[in-house]
């Protein structure tokens, strides 16, 4: 039996580690040698299981593919340990010196893997959902614009003097194009407190949201049909619930994400540089 | 990745603008400053007239224009409600 030490424990502790099912050929020299099945993967390495018990290979190259329309990719290993287990015998293997494109895919899959992206998406889509939103708004606030420096030859100065809410559009357009690019999926830890810069900005879409739902059912709305109305305010509640919903699993993600980023910082600071 | 999704999305939304301000030194602009102040008469047996009312001193009758290019005129008694500019309406309510 393999005598377990302290850094081994810490490494699993730290490592993300995904179970897998990946075909992969093992190489050596440049010559397939044998067909295994990756069990886990992780960002420092994979490890497989092997029928054989007298597994002698120390350094050997492995190619397999992430996914089936990505092109496989074929890297150095290193055996970091060997266990016996009753389906056979348990082969741990660190990457050795992989290509940065490697790197990122790999935590990619992983990432995916942990739906730890899916948070990220979510925010992402809420925030250009307001964009969109604010838009069409600013559009039709320049039409209205139009319409009055035409018919009544106002300066359109004055126009946008006497409504200040242009100046709300633009705040609003502003922190929903903010949030998108600041909620977009952290590579380090250090890029962790972006996310919550732009869930900040998410807020004030938010409320500039909550409160034009509010104006709605507020409003005489006796103009639009039945048909129009309901496919308004269904949009724009869902829109609502939907950057709500995606503010909140930010929020409580705080933790999750403080982890897996620290752990792919430690994986990346310890075995690549 | 999302910088040039950004970049993209306000580069057709400026194009649009952009395309849009240049068609209004057509005869477009008549055609669009029409379609956003067209008025609705509702009549009180339930039809309703589409046009353009001519603005009027005297309230006892509505008179324009329809759709058609048909003069109107409808006295105060025969219309139940007059609703001015209504696309615009439409777009100042919800924008």
């Amino acid at each position: 039996m393999r005598k377990v030490s302290k850094e081994d424990l810490t490494k699993k502790r730290l490592s993300l580690r995904v179970p897998t099912k990946i075909p992969a050929k093992l190489f050596l020299e440049d010559s397939p040698h044998k067909n295994i099945y990756i069990s886990d993967l992780s960002i420092g390495g994979v490890s497989f299981f092997i029928k054989e018990e007298d597994f002698s290979l120390d350094v050997f190259e492995l190619e397999f593919k992430l996914a089936i329309f990505l092109k496989a990719m074929r890297i150095k290993v290193a055996v970091k340990n060997k266990t016996k287990t009753p389906q056979g015998l348990r082969i741990g293997c660190a990457f050795l010196h992989p290509k940065e494109s490697e790197k990122n895919l790999i935590s990619d899959y992983i990432c995916k893997f942990i739906n730890f992206y899916a948070i990220f998406n979510t925010l992402g889509l809420a925030s250009f959902l307001c964009l969109i939103d604010g838009l069409w708004r600013v559009s039709a606030y320049f039409i209205e614009l139009i319409y009055e420096v035409t018919k009544y030859n106002t300066s359109a100065y004055e126009f946008i003097l006497k409504d200040p809410y242009l100046f709300f559009l633009i705040v609003y357009i502003s922190s929903s194009a903010l949030a998108f690019i600041f909620t977009s999926i952290p590579k380090t830890l250090k890029e962790e407190k972006r996310i919550f810069v732009g869930i900040a900005f998410l807020s004030i879409s938010f409320l500039f949201l909550l409160f034009k739902n509010i104006n709605y059912w507020k409003m005489d709305l006796s103009l639009f049909s039945l048909e129009f109305l309901t496919l308004l305010l269904g949009a724009e509640f869902f829109l609502l619930l939907f950057l709500g919903f995606s503010i909140f699993i930010g929020l409580v993600s705080k933790k999750r994400v403080e982890l897996i980023l620290s752990s792919i910082d430690t994986h990346y600071s310890f075995l690549y540089k | 990745m999302r910088k040039y999704i950004l970049i993209f999305l306000m580069g057709v939304y400026l194009a649009g603008f952009i395309y849009f301000l240049l068609k209004l030194k057509t005869p477009f602009k008549d055609t669009f400053i029409r379609f956003l102040d067209k008025d609705i008469i509702y009549l009180n047996d339930g039809r309703v007239i589409e046009g353009w009312l001519w603005d009027e001193e005297n309230r006892e009758v509505a008179a324009g224009k329809d759709i058609r290019g048909g003069l109107f005129v409808v006295s105060a008694s025969e219309y139940r409600e007059v609703r001015k500019n209504v696309f615009l309406a439409k777009l100042k309510t919800i924008r």
